[in-house]
C-alpha cells in the first residue's frame, strides 16, 4: 500500500511544513513590513514536496554543504515559481522579501530534517511509522503551541511602545523604530506612572494578592490536612461540597454580595476585597492541598506522633516542608488568580486610589486615552507574575518527598 | 522496660468490630510476635497499644499505670513501621535525633546520644546522608535506631522487614533478635510471616478476626496447636488436614482407607498430620496409598504431593531430597501415629 512508503511521508511532510511555514512567514512579512502580502500557497504545495523528496531520497550523504545547498535550491524554486515577486510586494522591500524566503526554505528543511531523519524511502517497518508521527505531530504542536502564546505578547509590546501618530497611521506595522530616544519610546509608560497612578493600583494589587494567598494558605493548609489524615464524621461529604462554590458563576454571587457589602460599608475598600477573594480560593487551593497531603504517607504522621509532636507541629515541621512544591504552586495559583481577578475589583472599586491593576486597566479604556497606553497597563500587569512565576520556578520541582518511606 | 496488660480490648471501626475483647499479658523483657491472616487485627491492636489508633472499650496498663487515654509520646513507647516512615528532608542523624531535639534535649547531649546510637547500628559513616540516599538495609537501621534512642519502656515492629528482599531479611533479622538479647526491651512485633514469627519470638499470639486464638511459644504452638486454624497457620508447607472417621479402633480417610493409626479418642472429625511425619513405603495391602501428583526439590529437602484418590486432596510429603521419585508411581504413606493430632467437630483439638 502506497501509505506505508517513506515517499508519501516525504511528500505528506514536505507539503504540510511547506504551507505552515509560507504562512508564518507572510504573516511576519505583513507585520515587520506593515504593507498587505498576498498568501501565496499553491507554488508552495508543489515545493514542499519536492523538497520533501530530495530530503529523503539524499539521506545517504546528508551534509552541512548537502544542507546549505538544498536551502539555497528551495529559495531558488521559490522565487522561480513567483517570477522573482513571492509576495506580490512593492520592489522597495525587496531585500527582506529574500530574507523571508530564505527563512521560508530553511525552516521547511529544518523541519523535515526533524521528521524524516533516518527514515528509508521504501517500505517503512510499524515502528518507523510511528515514530515519524510522534515526531511530526511533536513539531507542528510544539510550534503552534508557542506561537500562540507568543504573537499576542508581541503585538502587545510592540502596541505599547509606539506613538499615537504611527499607530493611527498604519495599526498593522509592529516594526519599533529603535532608534528614537528612551522618553519617547516609554513614553506610555511614564505617562502611566506619572499621570494615571499605575504605581498605586501596583501597590493596591500586590497588597490584595499577598493579603489572600497568606489567608488562603492559612486556612487550607491545616483544613487541608484536615481532610487528609483525620477521621472526621461526614469527611466525604463536606470536602464533595467544598468544592461546588465553584459550580456558581461569580456573576450570580456578585449581585448579593453586592447589596451586602453596600449596606455593611464594606464596598470601595480592599478589605472588602480581601476577604471575597479567599472565600474563592481557599475551595480550591483545600483540594489541591488535600491530593497532596494524602499522597504523603501517614506512616511518617505516626512516627512523628510516637516522637512527641503534636498535630500542629507535624503540620509545621513534616507536612509543610514535605509539600513545599505543592504549597508553592497553589500560592501561585492563589495569587495569579487574586492579580487578575477584575469582575469583583470592577463592581466594588469606586475610588481611584484604591483601584487594582486590572480595574485600573478598566479605567483606560474610554475613548480619551491613546490605545498605546492601554497595552502598556497590560504589560504592566503581566510582567510581575511572569517574573514571579520565573523565580518560583525551582521551587515548583517535586521530588523532594521521594526516599523516606519504600518507594 | 516494662510490663504490658490488655484488658477487653474493642475496637470497631464504624459498624465493623475488628479488636474483639482481647485479653494479653506481656511481661517485662518478653518478645512477643503478633501472627495472623492479612485483615484479623494485628496491626491494628499493635496501634492501639502505642496510642495511635484510640479504643472503644478496654484499658491497656503500661507498667500497671492506666495509659488509656495518653498520647503515644506519654507512654513511652517507640515504633518502627513497615514504610520506615523516616523524615525525607532530614539526614540521618536528625532522624535519629528528632524525639531529643523536640523534647529539648540539648545540642551535645544529643550529639554523643546520637553517635552512640549510630554505633550500636553501625551508622557513623551515614549520618549526613538523606534517606533516600541509603538502601533498604540502612534505612531500616536508622528507624530502628530513631527507636532505641529513647530508651523506650517497650518497642513495637510493624512488619519491619517485608520490603526488604530475602536475604537481607534473614540478615535484619538475626540483628533485630541480637538487639533484644543486648537491650532486654519488651518488644512486641508484628508480621504475616511465620518464618519470622517462629525464630524471633519468645511468645507467639495468634489471632483471627480480631480475637485471640492461642498464645504460647513457637514449641507449643508447633507441636500442640490448640485448634484447625493455628495448626493450618503454624508450619510451611502446611498440615495436611483430612477427614477421618474410626472404625474399629483403626482411623480410616474414606470408608475403605485404612490408615495405619490406632487411637482410643472418640468423637473424632478430622486428623491433621505435618508433611514431615509422614513416611513413604512399597505400596502394599493394608497401607494407605496413592499416586504421585507433584514433586517440588528444594535441594536440602524434598515435597511429593500424594493423591489417595479422597475428594481430590492431594497429601503433602516430606522426604528425603536423594530419594528418586517417579511421577504417577503408586506409593504408600505411613503416618508416625504420636504426631497425628485429632480435631473435633468445632474444630479444637482432642487431647
Amino acid at each position: 500500500m502506497f501509505w506505508k512508503y517513506g515517499l508519501f511521508f516525504s511528500i505528506l511532510s514536505g507539503g504540510i511544513w511547506g504551507i505552515f511555514w509560507q504562512i508564518f512567514f507572510t504573516i511576519v512579512g505583513i507585520l515587520t513590513l506593515g504593507t498587505p502580502l498576498s498568501l501565496e500557497l499553491s507554488q508552495i504545495m508543489i515545493i514542499g514536496p519536492l523538497a520533501g523528496i530530495m530530503y529523503i531520497k539524499s539521506q545517504k550523504f546528508l551534509s552541512i554543504k548537502f544542507h546549505l545547498a538544498a536551502i539555497i535550491i528551495v529559495t531558488f524554486l521559490i522565487f522561480i515559481s513567483h517570477l522573482g515577486n513571492p509576495y506580490q510586494a512593492e520592489d522597495e522591500n525587496q531585500i527582506i522579501i529574500f530574507v523571508l524566503i530564505l527563512l521560508t526554505s530553511f525552516c521547511i528543511w529544518v523541519s523535515l530534517n526533524h521528521s524524516l531523519y533516518n527514515l528509508s524511502s521504501g517500505k517503512l517497518s510499524k515502528h518507523d511509522i510511528e515514530s515519524f508521527f510522534i515526531k511530526f505531530m511533536w513539531g507542528i504542536g510544539l510550534i503552534i503551541l508557542i506561537l500562540i502564546t507568543l504573537i499576542p505578547f508581541y503585538i502587545m509590546i510592540m502596541t505599547s511602545l509606539k506613538n499615537q501618530q504611527s499607530l493611527i497611521l498604519n495599526p498593522l506595522d509592529l516594526s519599533v523604530n529603535l532608534n528614537t530616544d528612551f522618553k519617547t519610546l516609554f513614553n506610555s509608560y511614564i505617562e502611566l506612572f506619572t499621570n494615571f497612578n499605575f504605581h498605586l493600583f501596583l501597590i493596591n494589587s500586590f497588597i490584595v494578592s499577598c493579603t489572600t494567598v497568606i489567608i488562603t494558605l492559612f486556612f487550607s493548609i491545616p483544613g487541608a490536612y484536615a481532610l487528609a489524615r483525620l477521621r472526621i464524621p461526614n469527611k466525604k461529604i463536606f470536602s464533595g461540597t467544598v468544592i461546588l462554590i465553584y459550580l456558581i458563576p461569580s456573576i450570580v454571587l456578585i449581585i448579593p454580595l453586592y447589596a451586602i457589602f453596600s449596606y455593611i460599608g464594606l464596598r470601595n475598600s480592599l478589605f472588602g476585597l480581601i476577604l471575597v477573594y479567599p472565600a474563592t480560593t481557599i475551595p480550591v487551593a483545600l483540594y489541591m492541598l488535600r491530593g497532596y497531603f494524602s499522597a504523603l504517607s501517614s506512616e511518617i504522621d505516626d512516627a512523628a506522633l510516637i516522637d512527641g509532636l503534636s498535630r500542629i507541629q507535624i503540620i509545621l515541621k513534616i507536612a509543610i516542608p514535605l509539600s513545599k512544591p505543592a504549597i508553592v504552586s497553589v500560592g501561585l495559583y492563589v495569587f495569579m488568580i487574586a492579580w487578575n481577578e477584575f469582575l469583583i475589583a470592577f463592581m466594588f472599586l469606586d475610588d481611584p486610589n484604591i483601584f487594582t491593576l486590572s480595574r485600573g486597566i478598566m479605567s483606560l479604556n474610554s475613548s480619551e486615552i491613546p490605545q498605546q497606553h492601554l497595552m502598556a497597563g497590560a504589560v504592566i500587569a503581566t510582567i510581575p507574575v511572569m517574573i514571579i512565576f520565573l523565580y518560583l520556578e525551582k521551587f515548583l520541582i517535586s521530588g523532594l518527598s521521594a526516599g523516606g518511606v519504600k518507594g | 522496660m516494662a510490663s504490658i496488660i490488655l484488658q477487653n480490648i474493642s475496637k470497631w471501626f464504624s459498624s465493623n468490630q475488628v479488636i474483639k475483647n482481647v485479653d494479653l499479658n506481656i511481661k517485662d523483657g518478653e518478645f512477643i510476635v503478633f501472627v495472623g491472616p492479612s485483615g484479623c487485627g494485628k496491626s491494628t491492636l499493635l496501634r492501639i497499644i502505642s496510642g495511635l489508633e484510640d479504643l472503644n472499650e478496654g484499658t491497656v496498663l503500661i507498667d500497671d499505670l492506666d495509659v488509656t487515654d495518653k498520647i503515644p509520646y506519654d507512654r513511652g513507647l517507640s515504633m518502627v513501621f513497615q514504610s520506615y516512615a523516616l523524615y525525607p528532608h532530614m539526614n540521618v542523624f536528625d532522624n535519629i535525633g528528632f524525639s531529643l531535639k523536640t523534647s529539648g534535649v540539648k545540642s551535645d547531649i544529643l550529639k554523643t546520644k546520637v553517635e552512640e546510637v549510630a554505633k550500636i547500628l553501625q551508622l557513623e559513616d551515614l549520618l549526613h546522608r538523606l534517606p533516600k540516599q541509603l538502601s533498604g538495609g540502612q534505612k531500616q537501621r536508622v528507624a530502628i535506631g530513631r527507636a532505641i534512642i529513647r530508651k523506650p519502656k517497650a518497642f513495637l515492629f510493624d512488619e519491619p522487614l517485608s520490603n526488604l528482599d530475602a536475604a537481607l531479611r534473614v540478615e535484619m533479622r538475626l540483628e533485630i533478635s541480637k538487639l533484644h538479647k543486648e537491650l532486654g526491651v519488651t518488644t512486641i512485633y508484628v508480621t504475616h510471616d511465620q518464618v519470622e514469627a517462629m525464630t524471633l519470638a519468645d511468645k507467639i499470639v495468634v489471632l483471627n478476626e480480631g480475637k485471640i486464638i492461642q498464645i504460647g511459644s513457637p514449641h507449643k504452638l508447633y507441636n500442640y496447636p490448640k485448634n484447625l486454624f493455628v495448626a493450618e497457620f503454624i508450619g510451611t508447607p502446611k498440615m495436611n488436614i483430612l477427614d477421618c472417621i474410626k472404625k474399629e479402633g483403626y482411623i480410616y480417610l474414606d470408608k475403605n482407607k485404612k490408615t495405619n493409626i490406632k487411637t482410643k479418642k472418640e468423637s473424632i472429625f478430622k486428623l491433621g498430620i505435618r508433611p514431615d511425619n509422614i513416611e513413604i513405603c512399597k505400596s502394599e495391602k493394608n497401607i494407605l496409598s496413592g499416586h504421585v501428583k507433584f514433586c517440588e526439590y528444594l535441594g536440602s529437602e524434598q515435597y511429593v504431593y500424594v493423591d489417595c484418590g479422597i475428594n481430590n486432596k492431594l497429601i503433602i510429603v516430606k522426604i528425603d531430597p536423594d530419594i528418586k521419585v517417579v511421577l504417577n508411581e503408586k506409593i504408600g504413606l505411613k503416618f508416625i501415629s504420636k504426631y497425628v493430632h485429632f480435631f473435633c467437630k468445632d474444630g479444637l483439638r482432642l487431647i
